[in-house]
């Protein structure tokens, strides 16, 4: 865990927060680096040596140690890249590392509230294209800019010492390219945004394409799909050809100075060489120092942009990273079983949205009952099993577990004692085993597993798959049906063996016959388990002692089944319903 | 299967020779694009070899031969060269991008139509995230594989080819001798720059796994939390998190040696350059002038080689997504007998004759449909009944073609259905899938598909017939009312109702209907019921029933086992027949007809 001070200095001053927690790595980096520029900017001088040398038909010895001593400071060039390179990339590799992983960490800590706000879309592209962008900032981005001071602080005494009006008529324009770099980075990454989004609505049309493809066929749709196709990948062309000219700007923009600069040389050197004031050596030591700035000018709009880019990535970053949960797990009490549970006058809405989805909701329910809870489409049975585990905070009134608000329970126990089947089976990319125990705390053994999937009765299934209980579930691996799927959640949920269990309409996939199968099983095996089941269908509800029959959030009737029934308009009509069919038998 | 799961370990086995024939068509059909941007690149490459030469030019003739007008001559002509280069040089880049995105458009083009055309099987054992990979970032690798790749090495080769011919032509003698190390360090680098192939795509393989973990924990953080698996996540994370990191630094220090093979290459080039430049110049053979433009120019030896080094990694790394692109293209479309034709006019009344079908989706697999025998009267509404597995939706496919039942074994109003083309029948064989797909747009564009022949009308008739329409209005929407990707802002009742006038609205003259069997709520279930009586009114319909209910609508009941027809009837006949339709009645039934006779427990 860092200190809070140090979140502090994170958010204020991430690069200097990295530095100060990797000093090593960068310092060597930039002894490195400045050693590195220095060898670079003598190198033309040796050079120049050398062509005077040529030009006055000195001794081939002479010539000889110059040439050995070019070549020696060359290759010692080639050390202290590579030292540099080596040392400023343990730097920023491990900085861009503690960042994710610190998003990671505090991702996983917010509640539904959250995400149902940011779409994971979005939340991915924070972790990887942000954190990469970052990286591009406190990494190359401080790199290049450091890289351009030096080599000019370098350079230019060594060009102003060989003839200072040369040095200022040279390169008088060369401060325009950082500048004119700058700007067209800006306008590259500008276009290139442009061309992601069209990118996105391509992968949309070909998603759906791909995923309706049944109907497209049934209703001979093909070629116009093609042509809508073709009109967004037409799009996506224009913007890729938008980011391709100004790409193509790039290098005549950064070579522009430099070149310049060499034409201008020509004309104000012309006399001093015409008269032999000048060596030859000289100028083209001058020539190439001057070639030497291009990289320097560059490097500075480089920088720059990289820096905007990537403190822009930051302050979303660090907005994340500020965000609280609205779920604050400050209970101290730990609860191991369940005696009771209950309801007082609880309402709630959800965030930004004027409507209330439960009213007023009491009830209580014992240790030993079960309870079931039916109701139209959008009558808050799902809200209400969600506020149980606290995935959203309470707003009014109460919900008291043993006798203690839930607030004051930690998080953990109470997810402990209460485990909720969620009503979409989601399922992680792992092998069927691994799925089973997911919510174990140690590895299950094979026998539990396959006692589970038997009460579900999937285990039949497994071992028809190709890896049987090792096989992998998802894109890489088999796909389950909808029903399959189902099953194994609720087998998922069963192996926890928490005091209640909450089925949130997990049954619906799954034919009245298995249904039996699993109620049967459960009241076989799982004798002291609480279950509170969200159903549409009477059959899901057998063995139940309590039916809460819910309408627009408020309570309609409590109570056993045939008190339900009694005072429930809406039970009634189920019943109706349901038992409709059975006239005809 | 395994093939399919290991597919990103596969190497690429396409060669350059066949991803240039495969993509040859697609470049001719922009020759004079892809020529001006070889001209631009021939261009700048003879531009750039110019200055040295005239840098010489000056030393040699200007200084060493004391002619003044030379200097201003050169200053002219210097200026004269690099607005050239920076034409040349811009117009390569813009050039060669253009041409390829105007390729890669042809490439989406082509393969967006083959693979609607790809038969059903293919999407039934193609993971639809695969599908899509190949079309969106597959293409676009291919497109950095060129632009980055191809084009790329194609115009450093020319700067190095143009570079050795400038230095030949300076002085050949010199040039033998200073890089005849070249091939060591050519070697040397080839040999880094696999190794850091190899990272990288090591390194692409981990945050892939990065991206994976994210993207599932992220979706199902519910369940994680729910779970309290949170910890434990996190302590998974990090750990791929910290492989990622050690993969980082390994490429970091494999590039971070490219770069000094590169420098003492230049040290030793220009060392031995100066040196025997100089003892060549002492014997005369070589002006100072042109030993200075030999020095410089052989400085421009090495960045072109380094360039290229770099992007050889990316092509071999994106010759994995030509591959995938190019095996994508040569699945095989659905086929046509040959000799078949569009009719011209067909009428059909919507009479089904089906005789002794055998079918098997492959030879070694065993039969699916049995001696299949049955007629269907134009208007008749027909039950299919029958567990999953007895062969019902196989039944169905091939009314629509998506499977080819054996020749003369399904006749519509008399024409064996293979001769009627698959586009064809398809517009007179409609369908109500259980679970519908519904584009993102609106609900009007859903209805008709955005086809041009389906007119506004016709949508609003269809879903006013279907009742639709008074939901819509009950509900404050009418038929522009935007449709969320997926349907997801519609319910289960609404989607079906959408399919449901889509079938008014194109108007099939046989209908297939596989009733949904998810939980429907009682309101939208009561309005379905009614819009299934519309949209069989007068139409030969073959409904998968579930309900009893929808059952009793038909003409008759067709019972199926296995792949074969046990039973036909009308529902009270066969109710009192006492076979297999009564106890699917009274049992086997998933649906509301089971349950209603289970007592409720109070």
């Amino acid at each position: 865990m860092t200190m809070p001070s140090q979140d502090t200095l994170l958010h204020k001053q991430p690069l200097w927060y990295y530095i100060k927690n990797n000093p090593r790595a960068f310092s060597l980096g930039m002894f490195f680096l400045l050693l590195t520029n220095v060898l670079d900017g003598i190198y033309p001088l040796i050079m120049k040596v050398a062509i005077d040398q040529i030009e006055q038909q000195a001794s081939l010895s002479d010539l000889a140690r110059t040439c050995l001593l070019f070549f020696a400071i060359m290759a010692s060039l080639a050390a202290t890249r590579l030292t540099w390179r080596i040392q400023f990339g343990k730097f920023h590799t491990f900085a861009a590392e503690h960042i994710r992983q610190k998003l990671f960490r505090h991702i996983t800590s917010l509640g539904p509230n959250y995400f149902n706000k940011n779409p994971v879309g979005e939340l991915m592209s924070l972790m990887t294209n942000d954190v990469q962008s970052f990286r591009q900032a406190i990494g190359p981005g401080m790199l290049i800019l450091a890289d351009g001071f030096i080599i000019m602080a370098v350079v230019l005494p060594i060009m102003a010492s060989m003839s200072w009006s040369w040095t200022w008529k040279t390169l008088i324009f060369l401060p325009l390219v950082p500048l004119l770099i700058w700007k067209v980075m800006k306008l590259i990454h500008l276009h290139y945004k442009n061309q992601q989004d069209r990118f996105s609505e391509l992968t949309g049309v070909a998603q759906e394409t791909v995923g309706g493809i049944r109907v497209i066929k049934s209703f001979a749709q093909e070629n116009h799909r093609t042509s809508l196709f073709n009109s967004v990948s037409s799009a996506f062309e224009k913007a890729c050809n938008k980011v391709a000219q100004q790409d193509a700007y790039f290098i005549p923009v950064m070579e522009f100075g430099v070149a310049s600069g060499s034409v201008i040389l020509l004309f104000v050197a012309k006399d001093d060489l015409f008269t032999g004031a000048v060596s030859i050596g000289t100028f083209v030591a001058f020539h190439r120092y001057i070639q030497k700035m291009v990289w320097p000018m560059t490097a500075l709009g480089m920088g720059f942009s990289f820096f905007q880019k990537g403190y822009a990535s930051f302050d979303r970053i660090k907005e994340v990273l500020k965000t609280e949960s609205d779920i604050q797990d400050t209970g101290k009490i730990t609860i191991e079983k369940f005696e009771s549970l209950e309801f007082r006058n609880v309402s709630f809405r959800h965030l930004a949205s004027p409507h209330q989805i439960l009213k007023n909701v009491s009830f209580k329910l014992r240790a030993g009952e079960s309870l079931g809870i039916m109701g139209p489409v959008g009558a808050g049975k799902t809200t209400l099993l969600n506020l149980i585990v606290r995935l959203y905070p309470l707003e009014q009134g109460q919900i008291l577990v043993n006798g203690h608000s839930i607030e004051d329970i930690t998080v953990e126990s109470l997810r402990r004692t209460f485990l909720l089947v969620p009503q979409e089976a989601y399922l992680f990319s792992e092998s069927v085993f691994e799925n089973v125990s997911f919510g174990l705390g140690e590895p299950a053994t094979t026998d539990e597993v396959q006692r589970m999937t038997d009460i579900v009765d999937l285990s039949h299934e497994i071992n028809q798959l190709p890896h049987k209980f090792e096989s992998q579930l998802g894109e890489r691996g088999v796909n389950l049906s909808g029903g399959q799927k189902q099953r194994l959640t609720i087998a998922r949920g069963l192996i926890v063996r928490t005091p209640v269990l909450m089925l949130d309409d997990s049954l619906s996939a799954v034919d009245t016959k298995t249904e039996q199968a699993i109620e049967s099983e459960l009241s076989r095996t799982h004798t002291s388990m609480t279950r509170i089941i969200v159903a549409h269908r009477l059959s899901s509800l057998k063995n139940i002692d309590k039916l809460l029959i819910l309408k627009d959030g408020v309570v309609e009737a409590w109570g056993s089944y045939q008190e339900v029934l009694k005072v429930s308009p809406t039970f009634q009509k189920i019943v109706q319903i349901q038992g409709e069919g059975a006239a005809h038998e | 299967m395994s093939n399919f799961m290991n597919e990103d370990l596969v190497k690429a086995n396409i060669t350059y020779a066949t991803l240039f024939k495969r993509l040859w068509p697609y470049a001719r059909r922009h020759k004079l694009l892809l020529f001006s941007a070889i001209f631009a690149v021939a261009g700048t490459a003879i531009v750039a070899r110019m200055i040295p030469f005239l840098v010489g030019y000056v030393i040699d003739h200007g200084i060493k031969g004391q002619n003044y007008q030379v200097f201003a001559m050169v200053a002219y002509g210097y200026l004269t060269l690099e607005i050239l280069r920076a034409c040349f040089s811009f117009l390569h880049v813009f050039l060669f991008q253009l041409f390829g995105n105007r390729m890669l458009f042809h490439l989406r083009d082509d393969l967006m139509s083959h693979v609607q055309r790809l038969p059903m099987q293919f999407f039934n054992k193609t993971p639809n995230g695969r599908i899509v990979t190949r079309l969106t970032n597959d293409v676009m690798s291919l497109g950095e594989l060129f632009t980055e790749g191809v084009i790329s090495v194609f115009t450093q080769f020319i700067v190095i080819v143009s570079v050795v011919v400038a230095l030949s032509l300076i002085s050949w003698k010199l040039t033998i001798i200073s890089l005849l190390l070249a091939p060591v360090f050519i070697a040397a680098s080839f040999y880094l720059s696999n190794k850091i192939r190899e990272i990288l795509r090591e390194q692409k393989k981990k945050l892939s796994f990065i991206n994976a973990f994210l993207a599932e924990n992220l979706n199902g953080i519910k369940v994680v939390q729910l779970y309290n698996r949170v910890t434990r996540n996190r302590q998974k994370f990090a750990k791929l998190s910290d492989e990622y990191l050690e993969t980082n630094m390994r490429s970091i220090k494999a590039y971070a040696l490219m770069q000094p093979i590169m420098n003492l290459f230049n040290a030793v080039t220009i060392s031995s350059a100066l040196y025997f430049g100089g003892l060549l110049n002492s014997q005369n053979v070589i002006g100072i002038g042109a030993l200075v433009a030999f020095l410089m120019n052989i400085q421009d030896f090495i960045p072109p080689l380094r360039e290229i080094l770099e992007k050889y990694q990316q092509f071999q790394n994106s010759l994995t997504s030509a591959e995938r692109i190019f095996t994508l293209m040569d699945e095989t479309p659905e086929a046509e007998l040959s000799g078949v034709q569009l009719h011209e006019n067909l009428k059909l009344r919507g009479q089904l004759e089906i005789k002794g079908l055998d079918f098997r989706y492959e030879e070694h697999l065993p039969l699916v449909l049995k001696k299949i025998n049955l007629q269907i009267s134009s208007g008749e509404s027909i039950a299919l009944i029958g567990r999953t597995g007895s062969g019902k939706s196989t039944f169905i496919s091939l009314l629509q073609r998506f499977y080819d039942a054996p020749t003369e074994t399904i006749f519509v109003d008399g024409h064996p259905l293979e001769s009627i083309p698959r586009e064809q029948i398809r517009h007179h064989v409609g369908v109500v899938q259980q679970d519908n797909f519904i584009f993102r747009g609106t609900i009007s564009e859903n209805i008709g598909l955005g086809d041009p022949k389906i007119t506004p009308e016709q949508i609003l008739y269809a879903c006013q017939k279907t009742g639709y329409m008074d939901l819509l209005l009950r509900t404050g929407r009418n038929i522009n009312s935007p449709v969320d990707e997926r349907g997801s802002n519609l319910s289960v009742g609404e989607r079906q109702l959408i399919a449901f006038a889509r079938i008014l609205a194109f108007n099939p003259d046989i209908l297939i209907l596989d009733e949904a069997t998810a939980n429907i709520d009682s309101e939208s279930e009561h309005i379905i019921q009614e819009a299934t009586r519309e949209v069989t009114k007068g139409r030969t319909s073959i409904i998968i029933a579930h309900r009893l209910s929808t059952i009793e609508q038909c003409d008759r009941v067709v019972v199926l086992q296995q792949g074969e027809v046990m039973e036909v009837g009308t529902h009270e006949q066969l109710l009192a027949k006492k076979g297999l339709y009564h106890q699917f009645a009274s049992v086997g039934l998933k649906t509301l007809i089971a349950e209603a006779d289970e007592p409720v427990v109070p």
